[in-house]
Parts: C-alpha cells; sequence; structure tokens
C-alpha cells in the first residue's frame, strides 16, 4: 500500500489529505481533485472574497443563487431550528450571512463523495484539525479498523478511533471567538465540544454545526439527533460523553 | 488599434477619508445584463468548467438553462440537477435536434472536440460561447473562425475572459497613455502545484483514464500553452493591439515524472516585428507567485490578476494630480496604486473598500457579455477571428515549447 500526502490552504486554514492506496498517481489524481472541490467552495462561501456567493448576499439578499447553495442554506436554516437557535449562520449584529461553522464541513463532505467516486476506500482529511472526514482505516491500523485520532483538551486527552465517520472539534481554548448568539456573549459553558456523525452525503456539515451549537449550550440538547456521538469538556466536570452506537469509541 | 486618452477631466476623484481611488470613466460600468424576454441557454459538457458556468448563469436574470449535454452519464445527471428544470442529453447533436427553443448554447468540452460541436450549433442557428482556447489545431480554429464569420447574425463568443472582467478593461484605458506611456515588455506567469492529471471514477479503467487526461496526450492537448497561457498571451495582445511574429519555447519535466509527454514546467518569449518582446512561464510543480501579468511602459507598469490590478509608477513619471490620492498597496519595496473597477459607483455608496476585488467571477463578466451580446445584436468582447487569432498563437508557442525551438507565427495564419 502506499500513501499520497497533499494539503491545501483555503477557509482560512490548512486542509490536508492522507490517501491511501496502490496507486499514487490516481491517489494523487483524485486527492487533486478533492482539494479543487474544496477551494471551490472557499471561492463561493468566503465572506471576504468580494465576488463569492456568501458576499454577494450580504451585499443584495434577494442576488440569485445557484441549486446548490440553495440547498446548503436550507440545511444550514433546519440546523439552526434543531440547535435551538445556537448554530446560527446570521448571527452577525448585522444579521449578514456567516457559513464559517459548517464550511470546513461542507468542503470536507463534497471532498470525501469525491474521494470515493474515485474508488478511494482509505483517506483521512481534515480542515485545520477541527473537522475531520475518515474513510476506512489508516495503513497503520493493526487491531482496529480506522484512523486514531486524539482530542486535546485541558484535562485529559480523548482517544478516538473514527471508521467511516466524521468528526467536528470547536474549542474556546486559547480563543474566545465563539459567540454565543442566544446571549450574545462568548460561550463559557463548555471549553471543548465535539461530535462524530456516521457516513451521509451531510455528515461533516451536520458535525460542525452541532460542535458549534454544544459549545454554545455547553450540554447535549434532546434535539441532537441520536445517531451523532457528542463528547462535551467542562472544567469542572471533564469530559461528557454520549453513549456511541456503534463501538467506534475507545474510551480514554 | 486606437487608444483613448484619458484626460484629467476622466480622472474623478472620489475622497472617502484616507481612502481615494481613481473612478473609472461611466461607460466601464458593468451592469448586469436585463433580458426582456427569457433567454433559453443550452450547455455542452457538464465537466468541472461547465458546472462554473452553471453556477454564473443562475445568478443572471431571465436566462433559462434548458438543457444539458454530456456524454457522461453522472456529469450530465449531475449537471442536470444543477439547472432545475433543464433536461438532459447525451449528445449535443440530440440537444439541437429536440431542443428548437435553443437561443444560444455554451461549449465547455475538451479543446479537441470544440471544432465539431461547434460547426454543429452554427449551422443550427444557434448563438455560440466556446471556451477558451478555441480549438487545438491552426486549421481547426481557421475553420471554426471563417464559418461564425459566415454567419455575421449569429454571435460567436471565445471564452478569453480578460477581455470582459471590468479590471482588465479599466487598466487598459491607461495603457498607452501618459500614465503608462510607451511600451517596454510583458511578462506573464502562471504558477500552481498540482499534476494536471485528473482522476477517472473507480472502476473505469485505463480507456477512461486516458480520455479524462487529454491534456497529457500531445495529439489533443495544447499543452500549458495552449490550456493556461492562452488566456494570459491574448490579454497581452489585446492591450498591444498586436500579435507576434515569432515565439520561442522551452519545456521540460520538473515535477510530475509520472510517464507523461507534455511538459510541466514551460517558458515562452515572443518576439515583435518591432523589436520588442513579450514572455511567459508557467510551472506545475511551485505555485509561489500565482497567475498575474505585468505589462511595463516608460511611465509605469501595470500588474493584473485577475480579480485586482495595480499600476506601479516610475519616480521620474510625471505626476498626474489624481494618483496622489490613489488607494495603495504596498509590495516590498514597491507601491502599488490600486485599479478599482466602478470606483466611482463604490465611493458614493461607501464601499470603496469593499469593491478592491469584483464583485463577480471573471467567468461572471464573460457569460454576460455573451448574453448581452445577443440581447443588444452587437459584436461580444472576444469574437471568432480574436479568439482564433491567440489561439493559433499558443498553439504555435505549444509547439515552440515541445520542440525547444523558435518558430515563425506567420501574419497570414491571423488573417480573416
Amino acid at each position: 500500500m502506499r500513501t499520497v500526502l497533499l494539503a491545501a490552504h483555503a477557509m482560512g486554514t490548512r486542509f490536508e489529505l492522507v490517501l491511501v492506496g496502490e496507486d499514487p498517481t490516481h491517489l494523487r489524481a483524485a486527492g487533486e481533485e478533492a482539494l479543487r472541490e474544496i477551494q471551490h467552495w472557499h471561492a463561493r462561501l468566503s465572506r471576504f472574497e468580494p465576488d463569492s456567493d456568501i458576499a454577494r448576499l450580504n451585499r443584495n439578499p434577494a442576488a440569485r443563487i445557484d441549486p446548490e447553495l440553495v440547498e446548503l442554506l436550507d440545511l444550514c436554516d433546519q440546523l439552526r431550528e434543531q440547535t435551538g437557535g445556537a448554530f446560527d449562520p446570521r448571527f452577525a449584529p448585522d444579521r449578514s450571512l456567516d457559513l464559517g461553522a459548517v464550511g470546513k464541513g461542507f468542503a470536507l463532505d463534497r471532498a470525501a463523495a469525491i474521494l470515493q467516486d474515485c474508488g478511494i476506500e482509505n483517506a483521512l482529511l481534515h480542515g485545520g484539525t477541527s473537522s475531520v472526514f475518515a474513510l476506512g482505516s489508516s495503513p497503520n491500523a493493526k487491531t482496529a479498523k480506522g484512523w486514531p485520532i486524539q482530542l486535546a483538551c485541558s484535562g485529559t486527552p480523548l482517544n478516538l478511533t473514527l471508521h467511516n465517520q466524521t468528526l467536528s472539534v470547536s474549542s474556546t481554548r486559547h480563543r474566545a471567538h465563539i459567540l454565543n448568539p442566544l446571549t450574545n456573549q462568548p460561550a463559557s459553558q463548555a471549553d471543548t465540544a465535539a461530535v462524530i456523525a456516521p457516513p451521509s452525503p451531510s455528515a461533516a456539515t451536520l458535525a460542525d454545526a452541532w460542535s458549534t451549537a454544544l459549545i454554545v449550550l455547553g450540554h447535549r440538547p434532546d434535539s441532537l439527533p441520536s445517531h451523532l456521538v457528542s463528547h462535551i469538556h467542562t472544567h469542572t466536570h471533564g469530559w461528557s460523553s454520549s453513549t456511541p452506537r456503534s463501538p467506534t469509541l475507545i474510551a480514554p | 488599434m486606437t487608444f483613448s486618452h484619458p484626460t484629467r477631466r476622466d480622472f474623478v476623484l472620489q475622497s472617502a477619508g484616507a481612502l481615494t481611488a481613481v473612478a473609472i470613466r461611466p461607460h466601464l460600468s458593468f451592469a448586469a445584463p436585463r433580458f426582456a424576454a427569457p433567454l433559453n441557454v443550452g450547455l455542452i459538457g457538464a465537466g468541472r468548467q461547465g458546472r462554473l458556468i452553471l453556477a454564473e448563469l443562475a445568478k443572471i436574470e431571465n436566462v433559462k438553462v434548458i438543457g444539458v449535454c454530456d456524454l457522461d452519464a453522472s456529469r450530465r445527471d449531475a449537471g442536470s440537477k444543477r439547472a432545475p428544470g433543464s433536461e438532459a442529453f447525451d449528445s449535443h447533436k440530440g440537444m439541437l435536434e429536440k431542443s428548437s427553443a435553443l437561443s444560444a448554447v455554451i461549449i465547455a468540452t475538451p479543446t479537441h472536440t470544440h471544432k465539431a460541436i461547434a460547426l454543429d450549433c452554427l449551422a443550427a442557428g444557434k448563438h455560440v460561447y466556446c471556451e477558451a482556447p478555441l480549438a487545438h489545431t491552426v486549421e481547426d480554429c481557421r475553420a471554426l473562425a471563417a464559418a461564425a464569420i459566415a454567419k455575421p447574425k449569429q454571435v460567436f463568443a471565445v471564452g478569453f475572459e480578460g477581455r470582459s472582467n471590468p479590471i482588465y478593461r479599466l487598466a487598459r484605458t491607461f495603457f498607452k497613455t501618459d500614465a503608462v506611456r510607451d511600451f517596454v515588455s510583458a511578462e506573464s506567469q502562471s504558477y500552481r502545484k498540482e499534476s494536471w492529471r485528473f482522476p477517472a471514477p473507480g472502476g473505469s479503467g485505463p480507456e477512461r483514464e486516458k480520455a479524462e487526461n487529454w491534456r497529457l496526450d500531445p495529439d489533443l492537448s495544447t499543452g500549458l500553452a495552449g490550456e493556461i497561457g492562452s488566456q494570459q498571451f491574448d490579454v497581452v495582445h489585446w492591450y498591444l493591439g498586436k500579435h507576434p511574429t515569432s515565439v520561442f519555447g522551452a519545456g521540460s519535466i520538473r515535477a510530475f515524472d509520472d510517464g507523461r509527454a507534455v511538459p510541466d514546467s514551460a517558458m515562452c518569449s515572443f518576439g515583435f516585428e518591432d523589436g520588442s518582446r513579450s514572455t511567459w512561464n508557467a510551472r506545475l510543480g511551485n505555485s509561489y507567485g500565482g497567475r498575474f501579468e505585468v505589462l511595463r511602459g516608460t511611465n509605469a507598469a501595470v500588474k493584473l490578476a485577475w480579480t485586482h490590478g495595480w499600476m506601479f509608477k516610475e519616480a521620474d513619471a510625471p505626476t498626474q494630480g489624481w494618483e496622489v490620492y490613489a488607494n495603495r498597496q504596498q509590495f516590498f519595496n514597491d507601491e502599488g496604486i490600486t485599479l478599482i473597477a466602478d470606483a466611482t459607483k463604490l465611493a458614493e455608496q461607501n464601499k470603496l473598500k469593499d469593491g478592491v476585488g469584483l464583485p463577480n467571477k471573471s467567468l461572471w463578466y464573460s457569460l454576460s457579455d455573451f448574453l448581452t451580446a445577443i440581447a443588444e445584436s452587437k459584436p461580444p468582447a472576444c469574437d471568432a477571428a480574436a479568439g482564433a487569432r491567440s489561439t493559433i498563437i499558443s498553439i504555435i508557442a505549444n509547439q515552440a515549447v515541445a520542440q525547444n525551438q523558435l518558430l515563425p507565427i506567420d501574419p497570414a495564419l491571423l488573417k480573416f
């Protein structure tokens, strides 16, 4: 088996792909196509690029948009309702649209779909280490299938193994950039929140939105779908984890 | 070619505190096209570029994509889904036969297939937008341009995007004025880090892999010079109003030695009849510096980077007044005056800073220009003859790169 590593800068961070397979030329070609997809969505979703779709919508809320973006905005609306407003892409004071909380996950969903179309079965994709998409297994996996991941936090790190799953991590450590849309104050209930989602076309998008919501809420709400696994870390209680439905969680 | 000479009055100062920009003349403003009646469009080729085209068309009012055509079923279905209400076709002939309501077609297929498809579309009476480069051989370019010229009532546009890009159009008004003065040289580059090899769907086999990678097939590809450089050559020659008479090319495989024959690193040096030169470099192994064009005059250099543009004045260039207050950007030891399209309008809205980059993709302006040309019965920014000239030059440049030789460019090949 061969491993190919590719990376690109997008969405204010570094996306990295680790691809495993027999043919490195095909792995690189597939990985580059996935990176092009990530950069395509960076160009469309950035609120800082004046020619992005989001910038256009912020200039003119009635601007025409294409069905792919309509689909994403509809999903964001559903997630805002499900999270009770704890995830809100229109939270800015001027109600402008900012998909920063789900952009990386959405791009990873699209990139992973491309890799799968290309027949790639084993790969790890991440955006800035906070949004992760794991396909198949690491070449170094000896006993358990999957990709080993360690979540650092202010307390005991959490060791996970992801197999055909996505992981999103939100944290207030070293930064207080996550504002609670419900109180307009910095989120302070938890210092780290992680959500693991099983395979679906929007797995990483859902995980991204929910990890943001959990940091804001500080606890797992009833509205969080049961198939999404959550891990929330607070200074006082350490890790609080939901019961996973699949035996992929390795206890720390 | 004649160039307008902006007078002092043409430059309107718009002050917004410390932020000031050179305003452009009103005719350069690029308004979104509006059509009295819906314009029915068909897309041929629903791959990467076709998808970008559909996204931009969706932003334009009263344009309806009623047909999406691709040989590949998954691309065809994905494309049709991106254009709600459209019908999917597996051949362009099928679409032309069945969709009598089609007014215009947009061709975004591999370069070597453009000629046959475009000729069929012209014969069916459609307006045609053909992605650049126009074709993969000199003969195909000339045949296609001749066919388009013979149908003057049909708009035929070639997707050389610089010609409709508002920043490029703005910067061109400065060119050969006192602001830039006499042409010295032009340099352009396109650097990126990618193998230029595209994946085939899993399990589809070597034939499909070969078809996906027509860019790496020396018999079909126009190489880096054609597929990437032609957009930049077109800008330089459009600015200069003249074409080169020779090209020296060199190329090698530096980063992706995977059995390919098409170089991943290339350079061209174009010679003009008056002795001036323009150079171009392309690399796939390193992205530093990216993609831009620089046109140097005795008073200033203009740097164009598709979404942004700057002017760098020489210290001894005469002061024209307006530049003292212009918005500037530092580049190590140099200071560039930012060229801002629609500056007057943006200043009125107090959004000058927001508008430093283009508010739309370069592709949007190119497609809008084509659709406006249809609606207003006027020539497109890049017609078939202009598109053929730039493509022919890029094909000869690619031959020079492949042979590491100096090749002549026969002016007769560029006459239509």
